[in-house]
């Protein structure tokens, strides 16, 4: 009993440290615009409670249905009420749940290596920058490790919950984002390669770890309905949207079509491979995660080869092995890449690495010099966490493009902007109902619909037709209002229509792109009336 | 006829003493419209083009992006008038800057490179120059970036006789339009970086030190400089 409460305890006091190091200062990163839309959608369902699977953007429903509970919990009476820490609390809580997943996988991997595996998730600078952002990555490599997990258990004891608890996973996998897909190839592609590895090497499983031997086809017939239920429920938006199910399939081609390349996100293969290694940008510090690389290629080897490594390597190693290889692989090769997709494959990594520093470990004779060699890695684990402390909790560089992990990322200049407008709404008769128009072509002005949430006579421009898509009104027709947000491009279209007089600023939006802020000429001078008196020195 | 005399005697006599005045004076050059004074021989870094959004327009309180050949802004100040700030010491509001040394402000390196650029924390913060004694002051030269798309936001340069800020504090210039750095709401135009900085004339103004507020860009939040050049001759 003893023997498994130290690790057990171990495990949890990992998971604070993760918690300690994705909790605080939740709001101090301005949202990215991949993370506002999120929020608006999960906002519309909160307040609406619609929701419309889209097979061409936004992903899964998984996230927006998650976010409920955190906001029904946060008191938050609507969208309006609630804030950017109750979004990012769900990432966190599929971040840490990463960790509280691993015990599951502990007599696989091993408890010194099951522990290691543990801290490196908990203190990866992607991990924990990516898990403070409110987006389908953290919650889609959750439910993967959920899936690798319950189906590993399954194999060991035969149980029906295992088998539901797996399939469902896949389900919510599905349900979560379209690059799901790669896993499952990699999946199939790993659990193919390790029984044709273990034949090749005429390695047997150990006693009692014949996966196919317990599989029941009562089972798997049980648990694929559970995952149905599971797909069609959220894709359906809960019965009221059924061409939903038909577009879960249909988006693969969407998406297939767009990781084809020709686009502004295309990188080349090694870009993911790149930023874990090594990243400086000019003078700014660098940034590694090669001591995760360098653990989990240890890690490779040990769960293939039987050696001093891994004596007795258990079947989930090769499959661990090659799933990690396989989907690292799969994702370099997609032209189509963001900084956070690579979160898919730094899970496995992580693992692999549990197991390289674990065998590294039992590698050294004696107790005091494994002792030693602990010691010594703690140096470079440490320096890990505070990478991982600069990227997400130092207000320096949370957004700054010296930051490896920050992509696309809105400016702290942006935040002025739902600021000005409290400032202009407190001094207006009519408060936040206001009339705030915002015209940005190509909808190149996310996060503001997150930020201005709370001003109910918001409008965007241009406006779409819905079935085209294409642009049936660039500017308003009357485009006057108390507050304009314009992109500098119309401001030939804009201004000759403006009737009002304004006074103007000029906000960032994400480097290089700038916003103009008009303000209704008799606002502003009201405003400057109440600010005219400087501060005492 | 005599009447006649004595008036022209008196109206010779005035526009000689006028003249006197004039020529003579130490307020001879203010009088003759700036006589006196010579353009300042200002060495400006390279010039970078700048891609800028189109149709960006001027407004009431941001300067637009210069166009690509415009000339350098000129700086009178009197004969013999240096960059009396070159090489003296420098202090700031954030005593450990994300990269670079306060020394960099003054050493004299402005080609902007990532080496040359000393980098503050973010929100408000000052730098500030210590000219070690009085000086006449006849203008301020600074280079927030390399030229770039992005305007500082607050840029505020004050002088004083003490370095606290307290005794005889005058404001040379405040972009700060609606008085979120709380230094009183300015009537300068926020501008984009390019080579040729920020040219701020002044009119002799007695001073030991001098201090530039900026509160981060629209590009971050982070406060930037290259150099800065204080042009004027010791106090008389």
């Amino acid at each position: 009993m003893t023997r498994r409460i130290v690790p057990i305890a171990a495990l949890f006091a990992v998971a604070a440290g993760a918690l300690a190091l994705r909790l605080p200062r939740l709001a101090l990163r301005p949202m990215h615009g991949d993370e506002a839309v999120e929020a608006f959608k999960t906002g519309v369902l909160y307040d609406e409670g619609f929701y419309r699977y889209d097979p061409h953007e936004y992903h899964g429903p998984s996230l927006h249905y998650a976010t409920l509970p955190f906001l029904w919990l946060s008191g938050a009476g609507s969208f309006a009420e609630s804030s950017e820490v109750t979004f990012r609390l769900v990432d966190v809580a599929f971040g840490v749940g990463l960790i509280l997943l691993l015990p599951l996988l502990a007599d696989g991997l091993g408890w010194p290596a099951t522990l290691a595996a543990a801290l490196l998730t908990a203190i990866s600078p992607a991990m924990v920058f990516y898990n403070r952002y409110y987006i389908h990555e953290t919650p889609l490599v959750f439910f993967t490790l959920a899936a690798i997990a319950t189906a590993w258990r399954y194999t060991r004891c035969g149980k029906l919950v295992w088998a539901i608890l797996a399939a469902v996973s896949l389900a919510l996998m599905h349900a979560t984002k379209e690059t799901c897909i790669l896993a499952f190839a990699a999946m199939a592609l790993a659990l193919a390669a390790s029984v044709g590895w273990r034949w090749l090497w005429g390695m047997r499983p150990p006693e009692g770890s014949n996966a196919f031997g317990r599989l029941r086809w009562t089972h798997l017939a049980i648990a694929l309905a559970a995952a149905l239920a599971v797909s069609v429920l959220l894709f359906s938006s809960f019965f009221t949207n059924w061409r939903g199910l038909l577009d879960s399939i249909l988006t693969f081609a969407n998406y297939l079509r767009r990781s084809g390349g020709a686009g502004m996100h295309d990188k080349p293969w090694n870009y993911y491979l790149k930023l874990l290694d090594h990243f400086q940008y000019g003078r700014g510090p660098v940034w590694s995660e090669t001591l995760i690389l360098a653990f989990a290629a240890v890690g490779f080897v040990a769960a293939l080869w039987p050696s001093p490594l891994a004596p007795r390597p258990s079947p989930l190693l090769p499959f661990l092995a090659f799933y990690t290889l396989f989907l690292t692989a799969l994702y370099s090769a997609v032209p189509y890449k963001t900084p956070w997709c690579m979160l898919s494959f730094l899970n496995g990594l992580c693992l692999l690495a549990g197991v390289g520093a674990a065998a590294l470990v039992r590698l050294v004779p004696t107790h005091l010099l494994k002792g030693v060699a602990l010691a010594a890695l703690a140096v470079p684990t440490w320096q890990l966490a505070v990478q991982a402390y600069r990227a997400s909790l130092d207000r320096r560089w949370v957004c700054d493009t010296r930051n490896p992990l920050v992509y696309a990322h809105t400016v702290f200049d942006l935040l002025e902007i739902p600021r000005r407008a409290e400032q202009l709404a407190a001094l207006h008769p009519l408060g936040r109902q206001m009339v705030i128009k915002i015209i940005a072509p190509g909808r190149d002005y996310w996060p503001l619909p997150f930020y201005l949430r709370r001003f109910p006579n918001c409008g965007y421009w241009p406006k779409e037709d819905p079935r085209t898509g294409g642009v049936v009104e660039l500017i308003p027709s009357d485009p006057d209002a108390d507050l304009i947000i314009a992109s500098p491009d119309v401001a030939d279209q804009l201004e000759p229509k403006l009737r009002a007089a304004y006074f103007t600023e000029i906000r960032g939006l994400r480097p290089g792109v700038l916003l103009s802020v008009y303000i209704r000429r008799e606002l502003w001078d009201a405003f400057i009336r109440a600010q005219s008196r400087p501060a005492a020195p | 006829m005599l009447r006649f005399c004595v008036l022209a005697a008196a109206l010779a006599g005035a526009v000689a003493a006028c003249l006197v005045c004039t020529t003579t004076g130490p307020w001879a050059a203010e009088a003759r419209g700036g006589q006196g004074l010579v353009p300042v021989k200002l060495d400006f870094p390279k010039a970078i083009p700048i891609p800028s959004p189109k149709n960006f327009r001027p407004n009431e309180h941001q300067e637009p992006p210069p166009p690509a050949d415009a000339r350098p802004p000129q700086l009178l100040a009197p004969d013999g008038a240096t960059n009396i700030a070159l090489k003296k010491p420098v202090t700031s509001s954030d005593d450990s800057p994300i990269h670079g040394e306060h020394a960099q402000l003054t050493d004299g390196d402005k080609r902007g490179t990532e080496d040359t650029v000393l980098e503050l924390g973010p929100g408000r913060q000052w730098v500030q120059i210590d000219l070690k004694g009085k000086h006449n002051i006849h203008g301020v030269v600074v280079w927030h970036f390399r030229p770039a798309l992005r305007y500082y936001h607050d840029v505020v340069v004050q002088v004083a006789d003490d370095p606290d800020f307290i005794a005889n504090v005058r404001t040379l210039f405040n972009s700060d339009y609606d008085n979120s750095s709380g230094l009183g709401i300015g009537k300068d135009r926020e501008y984009m970086e390019t080579h040729h900085g920020r040219v701020i004339p002044c009119k002799d103004i007695a001073a030991a030190y001098v201090r530039l507020y900026s509160r981060g860009s629209t590009e971050n939040d982070m406060n930037h400089y290259v150099e800065v050049e204080v042009y004027g001759t010791p106090a008389r």
